[in-house]
């Protein structure tokens, strides 16, 4: 069942440790798979722990909650790692692109340094893997601009010398998809990533998730709560209701 | 290419334009303090013909007195003199000594400005890694620690924080200079007096807008691309926490100077401080106005530049954030 499987989740539970002492179970025995070139979809209703199943256990939440069961990613098991090894995964492993671009991109930083940024990050991690010329200042530049083109941005000088308020959302979002790309990972988590984009951007947003499957052969976790949109982009669609895995996953 | 030169060109423009406004109202201040220190100045008790001649002068000594020092003429006329002068950029002379206010206040200055650089520099080096550190492990021992040394650093006054140094770093262990000289030496204890409940302010203000930045979303993206807590802490939110702070070092900075008259005092450092204390003591009204207009165009300009600062320590923010 897990053949080819770059993420393999199995019986996930996640309590969140409330302030009176109660716990509030969150997830519980969720399954999940992800297999690079393809994109699976996660549809539920808002509050149905869609995200939580990746935020948790990439340790993203600022509360601690508890973890049982599996998550593996390229065969390692996630579930248990501490801050620093998590640390090296996020980015260059899993990278995640959210909903309100505006709000995840740091406000008072240029849209190019902080793709930079993502790309040293991955450099730093590659002790071996690049060759020397791949390095610096200028060549991070380069790389940002190529990135930036690649999801489909005109005038990449523009959009790498603004502020992300003065991008539209649209623009914005793809800059996000940019720089979740800067870390070469091979899975993406788009967490409703189309849902603060209106619906005539919807679309390209949604044919570049698509591509970055099947032409960079990633694998894209596709988080939304919008069924049409979740035909029109995944190969696989689960359904999650209050903490579980309700349905699927379908074959499309 | 263009478009984003255009884009920072309106920027700048809308920075320049937030300057002028920004320039105009300290004018207005300062106008309104020149009349207010006017007024203060001759509602204090006490007549400086009178202190100058003695208490056991002849009326008629004190009269003459009066008409030498031009306290004798009327109010209006005085202060039409005094405005028009101050317009010119000219204080007046002391009433006291007749040396120009001018001359007695650039005197007196350069050490009081020394003093309070060094004590504004001191707690924005104390407060700023303080207060990140207390945002960072918040609930933390670290983190309580802090909190407490800011509460006993807030709650000394300047002048007894002076003299529990003076004790313990110039009578005890004397490594630094007891009374005052001019060299920097002798300023690191008056320093430390008059910024540590500064610093205490800082650490405060940075933790409250540090932990209001690390809740932000772009804090859980930052760390979702792999930079690890501390560093998603100093490159993303330290930076965004900024403004509330240097406009409140600057703010600080222009109340440093009043409050160098306390310190000064115990040091026996003859800066401004002391100057306006002994202009006030001697009923030296151009004195005391002078010291009153120099302090105001200080705090004015301080946080003048703290606002300009601050705008432009968040330049993807643009107006919203003033």
């Amino acid at each position: 069942m897990t053949d080819g499987a770059i993420l393999s989740i199995r019986g996930l539970e996640l309590d969140f440790p409330s302030r009176v002492g109660i716990v509030v179970p969150a997830l519980r025995g969720v399954d999940f798979d992800a297999r690079a070139g393809e994109v699976h979809a996660i549809v539920g209703e808002s509050g149905s722990g869609k995200s939580s199943c990746f935020l948790a256990p990439l340790g993203l939440y600022a509360a601690r909650p508890s973890i049982r069961g599996s998550f593996r990613f390229e065969g390692r098991e996630l579930v248990g790692l501490g801050e620093r090894e998590l640390c090296r995964i996020r980015g260059t492993g899993i990278a995640m692109v959210f909903q309100d671009p505006l709000r995840y991109f740091d406000p008072s930083m240029r849209v190019g340094r902080q793709i930079a940024e993502t790309i040293a990050i991955a450099e730093g991690r590659s002790p071996m893997g690049l060759p020397a010329e791949g390095r610096g200042r200028r060549a991070r530049r380069l790389r940002a601009r190529e990135l930036i083109r690649s999801v489909g941005l005109g005038e990449p000088d523009r959009v790498l010398a603004a502020y992300p308020r003065e991008l539209s959302g649209g623009m914005c979002q793809r800059a996000m998809i940019a720089q979740a790309l800067a870390g070469n990972p091979r899975l993406l988590i788009a967490d409703e990533a189309t849902s603060a984009v209106d619906a005539g951007l919807k679309r390209g947003i949604e044919r570049l998730l698509r591509s970055l499957a099947d032409e960079r052969g990633l694998a894209v976790v596709y988080i939304s709560h919008d069924p049409a949109s979740v035909r029109r982009v995944a190969d696989r669609v689960s359904t999650m209701s209050g903490g579980r895995m309700a349905e699927g996953p379908w074959r499309r | 290419m263009r478009r984003h030169d255009r884009a920072g060109a309106k920027r700048r423009r809308d920075l320049i334009a937030y300057a002028l406004g920004k320039a105009a109202r300290l004018a207005l201040t300062i106008a309104v303090v020149a009349v207010l220190a006017f007024a203060l100045a001759r509602v204090l008790p006490g007549d400086p013909a009178l202190t100058a001649a003695g208490l056991d002068a002849r009326p008629a000594d004190v009269e003459a007195m009066r008409r030498s020092m031009g306290t004798d003429r009327g109010l209006a006329t005085q202060f039409a003199e005094w405005a028009l002068g101050l317009a010119r950029l000219d204080l007046g002379a002391s009433l006291v000594s007749k040396e120009r206010v001018s001359r007695l206040i650039a005197q007196r200055f350069p050490l009081t400005l020394e003093l309070a650089l060094l004590a504004s520099a001191f707690a924005m080096l104390v407060g700023l890694p303080l207060g990140e550190a207390s945002a960072t492990r918040k609930g933390g021992a670290a983190d309580g620690a802090i909190a407490f040394l800011s509460r006993l650093a807030l709650s000394l006054p300047g002048f007894w924080l002076g003299i529990l140094l003076l004790l313990g770093f110039a009578v005890a262990i004397p490594i630094f200079p007891l009374f005052g000289g001019k060299d920097l030496r002798s300023l690191v204890l008056p320093a430390l007096a008059l910024g540590a409940s500064n610093a205490a302010m800082l650490t405060r203000q940075t933790r409250t807008a540090m932990l209001d930045e690390l809740s932000s979303e772009y804090v859980v993206a930052a760390r979702a691309k792999g930079l690890s807590r501390s560093q998603a802490a100093r490159r993303h939110a330290l930076r965004n926490a900024l403004p509330p702070v240097i406009n409140l070092a600057g703010l600080q900075f222009g109340a440093l100077f009043g409050g160098a008259v306390v310190v000064e005092q115990v040091f026996s450092l003859p800066g401004l401080g002391r100057l306006a204390l002994t202009a006030v003591a001697q009923r030296d009204f151009p004195l005391v106005q002078g010291c009153v207009v120099v302090f105001a165009v200080i705090a004015s300009c301080a946080s003048f530049l703290a606002d300009l600062a601050s705008a432009a320590a968040r330049p993807g923010i643009g107006r919203a954030a003033r």
